[in-house]
């Protein structure tokens, strides 16, 4: 294909070079960008309004009271005119203006076109136009401009290049007039400008206000004036006209969805007192970094405490991807007077405990070292910070005086590193020119030391001592950078070093804002932010916000202005079907390829009327979301059942699933290799049945899991219980279920029971798996199967005993202590013939214990020969190496592998391993999300449980052999899209809904290929393509 | 996102080549096919006081020269060194003829590093990155020759060479001698206890070289700027590969393409012990999301913003322009890419080139709008089009110098111009096509 391609494309470039630029074709459609609908009501053929007056009660048309037009505008971006779309019959069609003139005509309208929208009435279209900064009203019976409106602020327009985007507007929507809603108004977003800005007219046919057949308007009254300005340079930019006067918008520079309320009784949050004014705002991001105060602390993100990194929450009830721990609950849990990040005993984001940290000081160990009364924090002498070590005095490199009468003071003085230096004079031990431990090597020759300001030349980081007394020994302490670093206190971080890091004019924390926390790792500045476009429901109820940078859907709930969680099980995290997602750090629902425009809809499931005349409906909220892959994504907000009164949410925050089937698990199997059988055939006196996976009683088994459950229907038959009103006597019915059970989730609603009679409606709860976020995959549990190999380590050549990894990371790789770390490279041939040093790794089993685990290294250790964990020695080895690795015995880039012992290993082919452990500076700690579950270690005997399926590993009479394997896939049976539902062109501009008195109509409009698809909002099936 | 090592096809450390006239054998031949005319093998010598089929523009260091490659496209003049690069008095807007040397014809791109003493150009007709001194006059040669420059022609291997970028390393090299050596950087290499080398500061330009034709984008290295030093490297990144440009932010080179679907970023490896090319590392390829069939997947000029967060990509297949965002991952530390697709702005017929530029207290963005024979202002704050620069001609290349004389230099391929835009905010012409050069 590449081939073929290639020589196209030197055709190409032979025609090219002589004939460039190809005339392009005739098109009806040039840059379509946005269509709107609109109908008007011809009564008497005299009088044009508002269509509703040619319906009757019903909503259907009454040819007594007039006759209907219906036709669509587009913007043709490109051919500076709007097109005409006819839907006057069921299948819509593009219509020829002019049809004296050849080729398709349209309207023509002012230079770059966007955005269109037909007043209610129908008789006007307004145009934004791009290039002009403009308007044009166009009236929809002649079908011909009849007016322009000025946007531009400044006397001439483009003259001023400080105002070159000011007139740029982002949405334009017709709403009724604030002051008399017979009329319509304009409301237009100005991003540059910062605000919303309102434009009224009046028109004249022979009377004002009443459009005539045959007349020719004349436009009056015209004023632009701005609704409301956001101010503080904030920059509004898509938006989505809610019910009564709400708009909903996000911002360039904002990561916010914001609600301006022009009625209503909701409360303005931006100061004013009356209306327009914001009334809620909703972080789309985490809640440490949308720049909202979500506690009601008046500290924002990065000042507020609780805040250690930008993915976490400013409060529990916030939004966030960090556990609540004691270093982010807003609580002075040591009572040192320091509380969350700003105490020095928090050394990140998965550490529990305020007490310890990189340093013991004295203004954090809450003693009142100095006896004046006051401790820690409290006292004045610690007011450079809990870092500083003495109550006593402020540190000499932070006092106002020259202490070492150099001439220079503080910060000026080249000695003084930090401001938290106590000595003027003092230089740290790996800086100060002197062999400080006697190893014949100073300062940075000494291995010992990682860096000038290093306190230590002895190697702090392997004396197996809690040197700082922070409750981390060597690997463990974050301080540690490496095992041979100096001591277990870390070099000053960003964030501490007083330096300003990032050239703002702020140094460290917590002045700089980007720093959340002492310990920080940089001060930059936040992520660029990619939000919209928007829409709102017809009823206002749920909020979509794109994020085009995550290509992931927000869902909100518009009335009470919250994100909804996809993660957070419907907002019960105890919930005992609740699993989040594993690695889930997005708070949206995740469409792929880029989402580029959206329509909220309401889709009747069902409507059952009862014999007594109670109704009862079930109704779908959803956004169909168009992508430049060209899937439009239904995401579903939540099912709404009604019935007598009642209402029943059941909130998905889901992606639609085109597939009936539930997700499954498929192929559970096991390896039988020859030597798995010879194993079971010698421990038997008789060769007895064949050997199989299922039956074999010899050989392990994947079970259902056993245990405890709860009944979700009164005659839930997998679940069995002794007393049916006593959860606790229930267990799982091991006949019903599958060996794997995969992720449930519990939904409830009104639903009709048509086998009674009457018909009955009532509460109904029902199960199903959450295929959504079921992996596709093939897994395999291994006993003692490898958790890590790699090609690259080496053998440290300044510390024995120690594994280096050159690029990888040991912690994020899943090894333990008390793994086996077996060296699978031999030894090196050129030195077993020297001095007989290398002679102990010479035909022996090349295998440790490792007994500490950092990123970079691996500390490992001989295994005892009476140690009861030893693994079988391999076949044709007699021994096991008895003493740690040297390096000089094994060659750089050393294939190792790492196991377990007496562990099976739970792996997915493409998902890995689950490994519950990242990196902090070089220590392992636990990741970020709080999946209680996250795991891939599972036990003979015991059950297994991981964010996506659980089942009971129940061990066969023989010890398993060593890599043998039970295997079982994981079958989404999900899906996007189907053949019978929206489909888009590769660059999507606009997803809308038209009801006219044929039908219900969904364009998708593509300005990339020119191409309108046009869809049946019924059953979404495709209709018509216009181009 | 794919980390691949691609094969690497040919590691050259063989001192400088001088193409053979055997090899314009197989240039008549691709020439003839390329031109779809008579194939003529002598001629006349190209002017040297005109410009005639300006492709590629690049200013020096100090803004006051203007280099314009000149293809001889419709091979006029004598095709071994019918093209020319011309050096343009940006004050004075005239052609420099004592600075003007000759080159192979169908030249394509030019570049010239932050040290301004060479000037690299692609060259279509004998398959070659042309290798020019500029002297402190900013005059033009091979080693001192202007008309016969063939010495300084460094094979590329691969057809249709047109796009190609470079950026300037420091490396230490150990050199015998410590004459002019200073003491912190004087070496005892033998262990005698006297110095006796140094440890010499040279600065190292690596050019990535894009192949119209095929899918290779070839590298070379040039030491201390000497010719005899190259090295290269070819690796198949990208089909059709057209545009270069190098990221601000962590240096990695981009290129678009006409014939795949995506945008591919990649590094140059260096060997660390000879200093020489080893490998192009691929380190991402952004997909630009499925184009129209009918449309095509032609993906043109690429220009980054200033901080290096942000890329624009003019594409034709649709017609937009393309915002990427290449900002770190970790943005704590500024690591990592995130390399992907945010938006998509409807264009007009066959976008080429995009620059960046900063007018008074922004960026904004400029792309060549060849059919429509103008210039589209867009600003990437508000994503929309916020100006229309006409032109004379129909545009091709652009370069923007918005530090020194505010101005973006616009090849007029069709016209044989190079039409100035004014962008200073301040002036009264601001945003209109002020004049030509010719």
């Amino acid at each position: 294909m590449r081939t073929l391609l290639t020589i196209a494309a030197l055709a190409l470039v032979v025609f090219s070079g002589c004939s460039d630029p190809q005339v392009p074709p005739l098109l009806s459609l040039v840059g379509p960008t946005e269509m709107a609908l609109a109908r008007v009501c011809v009564q008497n053929n005299d009088v044009r309004s508002a269509v509703d007056n040619c319906l009757d009660e019903e909503g259907v048309r009454d040819v007594e009271k007039g006759t209907i037009r219906e036709f669509a505008y587009v913007t043709n971006r490109l051919g500076n005119s709007l097109a005409v779309v006819s839907f006057q019959k069921s299948i819509p069609a593009i219509v020829d203006t002019a049809r004296d003139v050849p080729g398709q005509t349209h309207i023509p309208v002012g230079r770059g076109p966007t955005q269109v929208e037909a007043t209610r009435d129908g008789n006007f279209l307004f145009v934004y136009n791009e290039i002009d900064g403009d308007l044009s009203v166009v009236s929809e019976e002649l079908r011909r401009e009849v007016h322009r409106i000025s946007l531009a602020t400044g006397d001439a327009f483009g003259l001023d290049p400080s105002e070159l985007s000011l007139n740029a507007v982002s949405e334009l929507f017709v709403v009724p007039d604030r002051e008399d809603d017979s009329r319509d108004a304009l409301w237009l977003v100005f991003p540059e400008r910062g605000e919303v800005a309102e434009v009224r007219w009046t028109f004249t046919c022979d009377t004002e206000g009443v459009y005539t057949v045959g007349c020719d308007p004349v436009i009056e009254n015209v004023s632009v004036e701005t609704l409301y300005s956001f101010g503080d340079g904030v920059r509004p930019r898509f938006a989505a006209l809610g019910p009564d006067g709400v708009l909903w918008l996000t911002f360039v520079n904002r990561a916010v969805a914001a609600r301006l309320s022009t009625t209503g009784d909701a409360e303005c949050i931006d100061g004013r007192t009356e209306k327009p004014c914001v009334t809620a705002e909703v972080g789309l991001t985490y809640g440490c970094s949308d720049g909202i105060d979500n506690d009601g602390d008046g500290l924002v993100d990065a000042q507020d405490p609780q805040c250690l990194t930008a993915d976490s929450r400013e409060g529990p009830g916030g939004i966030g991807r960090i556990r609540l721990t004691q270093c982010n609950d807003g609580i002075d849990n040591d009572g040192d007077g320091f509380l969350d990040a700003q105490d020095p005993g928090c050394l990140g984001t998965a550490d529990d405990s305020e007490g310890g940290g990189l340093v013991a000081t004295a203004c954090s160990d809450g003693l009142d070292n100095d006896g004046d009364g006051v401790v820690d924090g409290e006292d004045p002498d610690c007011a450079a910070g809990a870092f500083w070590n003495d109550e006593a005095a402020l540190p000499a490199c932070a006092d106002g005086e020259d202490n070492d009468g150099d001439g220079a003071i503080d910060a000026d003085d080249p000695q003084c590193l930090t401001a938290l230096q106590g000595d003027e004079a003092r230089r740290p031990a790996c800086g100060d020119l002197v062999d400080n431990d006697g190893d014949g090597l100073i300062d940075e020759d000494d291995p010992d030391c990682s860096g000038p300001n290093g306190d230590d030349e002895a190697g702090g980081c392997l004396d197996g001592v809690d040197n700082d007394e922070d409750g981390a020994t060597d690997f463990d302490d974050p301080g540690c950078v490496s095992p041979l670093s100096p001591s277990e206190v870390a070099a000053p971080a960003q964030c501490q070093d007083g330096v300003d890091n990032d050239g703002d004019g702020l140094v460290d924390y917590p002045a700089d804002p980007d720093c959340f926390r002492a310990t920080g790792d940089g001060e930059q500045q936040a992520r660029v932010m990619e939000y919209g476009p928007i829409a709102v429901d017809p009823e206002g109820r749920y909020v979509y916000v794109v994020d085009r940078r995550e290509s992931q859907v927000l869902v909100l709930d518009g009335a009470s202005a919250a994100l909804l969680d996809p993660n957070d099980c419907e907002g019960d995290l105890e919930a005992a079907d609740c699993r989040r997602r594993p690695w889930e750090s997005a708070i949206g629902l995740p469409v792929r390829r880029l989402p580029s425009a959206i329509h909220a809809r309401i889709i009747e499931l069902e409507e059952e009327v009862l014999e007594d005349g109670r109704v009862m409906t079930r109704k779908l909220h959803l956004a169909n979301v168009a992508t430049t892959s060209g899937l439009v994504y239904y995401v579903e907000a939540a099912e709404v059942s009604m019935f007598d009164g009642e209402e029943i949410v059941d909130t998905r925050v889901r992606v639609g699933d085109f597939v009936a089937a539930e997700a499954s698990v498929t192929g559970l199997s096991c390896t039988l290799s020859s030597q798995v059988r010879d194993y079971v055939r010698a421990s038997r006196e008789t060769s007895g049945e064949d050997i199989r996976c299922a039956t074999t009683e010899e050989l392990p088994h994947i079970i259902s899991p056993q245990g405890a459950c709860v009944p979700t229907t009164d005659d839930d038959a997998d679940c069995l219980c002794d007393d049916p009103s006593d959860p606790n006597t229930c267990v799982i019915n091991a006949d019903r279920r599958t060996p794997v059970e995969l992720l449930r989730r519990t939904r409830t609603r009104f639903d009709d029971d048509e086998s009674a009679t009457p018909k009955t409606v009532s509460r109904v709860e029902e199960s199903r798996r959450d295929d959504f976020y079921i992996p596709n995959d093939v897994w395999t549990v291994t006993y003692e199967g490898t958790i890590l190999q790699r090609a690259d380590a080496l053998v440290e050549p300044r510390a024995s005993g120690l594994i280096r990894t050159v690029s990888g990371d040991f912690c994020s790789g899943g090894v333990g202590a008390g793994d086996l770390l077996t060296i699978v490279s031999p030894v090196t041939a050129a030195t077993t013939a020297g001095d007989g040093e290398c002679d102990a790794f010479v035909d022996v089993d090349l295998t440790w214990r490792v007994t500490a685990v950092s990123g970079s290294h691996l500390a490992v250790a001989p295994i005892a020969a009476d140690d009861p964990d030893a693994p079988v020695l391999p076949e044709g080895v007699e021994a096991r190496v008895a003493v740690a690795p040297l390096q000089r015995c094994f060659a750089a880039g050393l294939l190792i592998d790492v196991r377990p012992v007496d562990t099976w290993v739970v792996r997915g082919r493409d998902t890995g391993l689950l490994v519950n452990a990242t990196r902090a500076g070089n220590a392992c700690v636990p990741r970020l999300h709080d999946a209680d579950d996250y795991g891939f270690r599972a036990y003979s005997d015991q059950e297994f449980q991981n964010p996506w399926f659980r089942f009971h590993l129940e061990a066969g009479t023989l010890v398993p052999l060593r890599d043998f394997a039970l295997s079982f896939n994981t079958n989404r049976n999900f899906a996007s899209g189907s053949s019978s539902s929206l489909s888009s062109g590769p660059s999507p501009s606009q997803v809308t809904e038209f009801e006219t008195t044929r039908a219900r109509y969904i364009p998708i409009v593509d300005p990339g290929n020119n191409t309108i698809r046009v869809f049946n909002a019924a059953n979404d099936r495709f209709i018509e393509l216009l181009f | 996102m794919r980390n691949l090592v691609r094969r690497n096809q040919v590691v050259d450390r063989a001192s400088a080549r001088v193409m053979r006239w055997s090899a314009l054998l197989a240039f008549g031949l691709v020439g003839c096919g390329l031109v779809g005319c008579g194939v003529d093998v002598q001629g006349d010598d190209p002017p040297l006081d005109q410009l005639f089929d300006p492709v590629g523009i690049a200013l020096d260091p100090t803004g006051e020269s203007l280099y314009v490659v000149n293809g001889n496209f419709n091979v006029l003049y004598r095709q071994d060194r019918g093209g020319t690069v011309t050096r343009v008095d940006a004050d004075t807007l005239e052609v420099d003829t004592a600075a003007t040397a000759q080159i192979g014809t169908f030249g394509g791109q030019i570049t010239i590093p932050a040290h301004g003493q060479k000037a690299y150009i692609a060259v279509r007709g004998d398959r070659s990155l042309t290798v020019l001194d500029i002297d402190e006059q900013g005059r033009l040669s091979c080693a001192g020759e202007r008309q016969d420059t063939a010495g300084c022609r460094l094979g590329t291997g691969s057809d249709d060479p047109f796009g190609v970028t470079a950026r300037t390393a420091t490396r230490v090299q150990r050199v015998a001698g410590t004459a002019d050596c200073p003491t912190e950087q004087q070496v005892d290499s033998d262990g005698d206890g006297a110095a006796d080398a140094c440890d010499r500061n040279v600065d190292v330009d690596l050019i990535a070289v894009a192949h119209l034709v095929g899918s290779n984008v070839t590298a070379f290295s040039i030491r201390g700027g000497d010719i005899n030093t190259f090295s290269r490297v070819s690796s198949p990144v990208a089909a059709g590969a057209n545009d270069l440009a190098l990221s601000p932010r962590n240096g990695d080179f981009y290129a678009t393409s006409r014939f795949d679907n995506s945008v591919v970023a990649f590094r140059l490896i260096t060997d660390p012990d000879s200093g020489d090319l080893s490998a192009v590392f691929q380190t991402a390829e952004i997909d630009i999301d499925r184009a129209s069939p009918f449309a095509g997947f032609d993906s043109r000029g690429i220009a980054f913003s200033g901080d290096g967060e942000r890329a624009y990509v003019a594409n034709r297949g649709p017609k937009s322009l393309l915002v990427l965002d290449v900002g770190p991952t970790d943005v704590e530390r500024g690591t990592g890419s995130r390399n992907r697709m945010v938006d998509q702005i409807p264009m007009p017929s066959q976008p080429a080139d995009v620059v960046v530029a900063t007018v008074g207290d922004r960026e904004l963005v400029y792309v060549a709008s060849y059919a429509e024979r103008r210039i589209l202002v867009v600003d990437p704050a508000v994503r929309a089009v916020v100006d229309r620069i006409d032109l004379p001609g129909s545009p091709y290349a652009l370069l923007v110098d918005d530090w020194n004389k505010h101005r973006i230099y616009v090849t007029l391929f069709e016209q044989g111009q190079i039409a100035i835009v004014d962008i200073d905010p301040e002036s009264a012409s601001f945003h209109a096509a002020t004049g030509v050069i010719q």
